[in-house]
């Protein structure tokens, strides 16, 4: 791992060590070591099945309200251990933000979508002048901006997406997790998505899961392989195979596994 | 050259591997048809059938002294019993399982689907309260008349409106917890994890955005239930509710109206159709019509408030 640091001259934001998770007595990801550079992009690529969304939900604890999901090992997130007892998941949450599979707005109104979360984390200032702005980091200010008080059902569910990231950029998060982001969008929408995390990612740490390979190649400058040991999708623990930055694992993989995927040979 | 083969030999003219045999299935499709229509047929049947004798024999009684039979109390003479004291003893029961009910059963709703683990004792509490809304309700009024009109005597009166209204609640309290989590269950789980993820606690994420999506769920079902309890008899027999008041239980102070005996419609109308005369079955019926009426009020409000707040939560 050193290695990666050496790759990336920035700092490290989220560090995992030896990092195994648990659902009851199933092992679902095992002895993971990663570190997460600061102000950019990495991407978690492999099959389904192999724990790369699980190690995502490690990082803002959404797997603390799984049932029966245990924990075990390290990780920092900028010199604190993330699962120590005195770091409250609520309070981690607003620092690290989260994008779903699938866009899921509250049934509410497109404002109230954004002023929700600024309120409840009791935010000082002018709250309608951060709901424009969030939504104008998302991309989204200039289509929505004459109807904040319709329901944001209402919306295509492009722009059901863009509305979560700009819901997730509200309460200014130092990191933005993404679960494939742009796996229920059509091609048209998911450009829109990628040229808005290439925006995103001067300003914040972007951790993306994607199947997309080419999402990958696009977007990112680290990518993690991850694979499950037997092979087939979920019957075994998921491991990780490769990391390192985009470019290296793309063009110049060191592990057959990740080569014969990337090039497409499976998965 | 194959290809053209193949089609050529799935023709009719050649036998096929599949025989579709679409006239029996087009039968057996018809038969249930008719099986599923029928017993539609009969439900409805029925359920004319015993409207229709209530209101042949009640309507009469009911229009003819419209406001009268309303308001006056029962008598010895048929022409001049109403149902006063069993209407407002229906109302005040109501009121009363609704205030002890309702705030209980939702509250245990939401505490055992969002806030409990799901540990062994919480599918045991589950499976049991499950169990509850199957008991008949004669045992809650047993339970009801030895914890309510006995050993709370000092608090109730004995057997008064509140120990009816608590019997009441308790009967109906599993079908609320039941209704609840079923409208809890049916709200998306990515509203919760959408919820999580902008750093709200568990409270918020049910107050501000599970409840709202529930909550027309939830109404339909508490209505329902309630319908149910004011329409029940046997445990109010149970713990004793008297078929004859001649008077109304005073509203100030109200511990005294709490604590003052009462009788119900179900009540009037079980002791009314005992009778051998004609005129009290007359009566009965009139008093039945009365129930009808106040239940479907209620059924109602029940589809009022859903339209109206799944309308808000649409806008």
């Amino acid at each position: 791992m050193a290695l990666t640091a050496a790759l990336v001259d920035t700092d490290t934001v989220l560090s995992v060590e030896n990092l195994s998770v648990y659902y009851d007595r199933f092992l679902a990801l095992t002895q993971v070591y990663l570190n997460i550079p600061q102000r950019c992009v990495t991407a978690f690529i492999g099959s389904s099945g192999c724990g790369k969304s699980t190690l995502l939900r490690c990082f803002n604890r959404m797997n603390d309200l799984t049932m029966g999901c245990r924990v075990q090992g390290k990780i920092s997130y900028r010199g604190t251990d993330l699962y120590a007892p005195r770091v409250d998941p609520v309070e981690l949450r607003r620092q690290i933000g989260m994008v779903f599979q699938k866009p899921n707005p509250f049934p509410k109104s497109i404002y109230e979508n954004i002023a929700y979360p600024i309120r409840i984390n009791g935010y000082q200032g002018d709250v309608e002048e951060l709901v424009e702005q969030s939504l104008r980091d998302a991309a989204l200010w200039d289509e929505v901006k004459d109807k904040l008080k319709q329901n944001a059902l209402s919306l295509s569910g492009g722009q059901q997406q863009r509305l979560c990231i700009a819901r997730a950029l509200a309460i200014e998060p130092d990191i933005l997790l993404m679960d494939e982001p742009c796996s229920a969008l059509d091609p048209i929408s998911t450009a829109r998505i990628e040229d808005l995390i290439k925006q995103l990612r001067t300003q914040y740490t972007i951790i993306i899961v994607t199947h997309n390979m080419q999402q990958a190649s696009r977007i990112s400058q680290m990518t993690a392989f991850f694979n499950s040991s037997s092979g087939e999708a979920g019957a075994g623990a998921g491991y990780l195979v490769e990391y390192g930055t985009t470019e290296q694992i793309f063009t110049d993989p060191r592990q057959d596994l990740t080569r014969d995927y990337v090039s497409g040979r499976f998965g | 050259m194959t290809q053209i083969d193949q089609v050529d030999q799935s023709t009719p003219a050649s036998p096929s591997r599949f025989q579709a045999n679409l006239a029996q299935r087009y039968r057996a499709d018809q038969i249930f048809q008719t099986a599923a229509l029928l017993s539609v047929l009969i439900a409805l049947f029925v359920l004319i059938m015993l409207l229709g004798d209530v209101f042949i024999t009640g309507f009469p009684r009911f229009i003819q002294d419209f406001p009268s039979f309303l308001l006056s109390y029962p008598s010895r003479r048929a022409a001049q019993a109403g149902i006063l004291s069993p209407l407002v003893g229906t109302i005040w029961l109501l009121i009363l399982t609704g205030l002890f009910a309702i705030p209980t059963g939702v509250g245990a709703g939401i505490f055992l689907e969002e806030f409990a683990a799901n540990t062994r004792l919480a599918r045991l509490i589950e499976i049991n309260i499950g169990n509850l809304a199957a008991v008949p309700s004669i045992i809650y009024g047993l339970l009801a008349l030895q914890v309510f009109v006995r050993w709370m005597e000092p608090i109730t009166g004995g057997r008064s409106v509140l120990a009816g209204g608590l019997t009441l609640a308790l009967l109906i309290l599993p079908i609320i917890i039941v209704a609840t989590r079923e409208a809890l269950r049916s709200v998306p789980n990515s509203i919760r994890q959408a919820g999580f993820a902008v750093g709200t606690t568990r409270w918020q994420v049910v107050r501000d955005h599970v409840l709202p999506i529930a909550l027309p769920g939830i109404l339909t079902g508490t209505i329902l239930a309630l319908s149910r309890a004011i329409g029940e008899t046997a445990p109010l027999i149970t713990i004793g509710a008297l078929t004859f008041i001649a008077f109304l239980p005073p509203l100030s102070p109200i511990i005294e109206g709490l604590r003052s005996p009462f009788t119900a419609l179900p009540i009037q109308t079980y002791n009314w159709i005992s009778r051998p005369q004609p005129e009290f079955q007359n009566n009965a019926a009139a008093a039945i019509v009365m129930l009808l009426i106040v239940l479907l009020l209620m059924n109602a409000t029940a589809i009022y408030l859903r339209n109206r707040t799944q309308k808000i939560r649409n806008d």
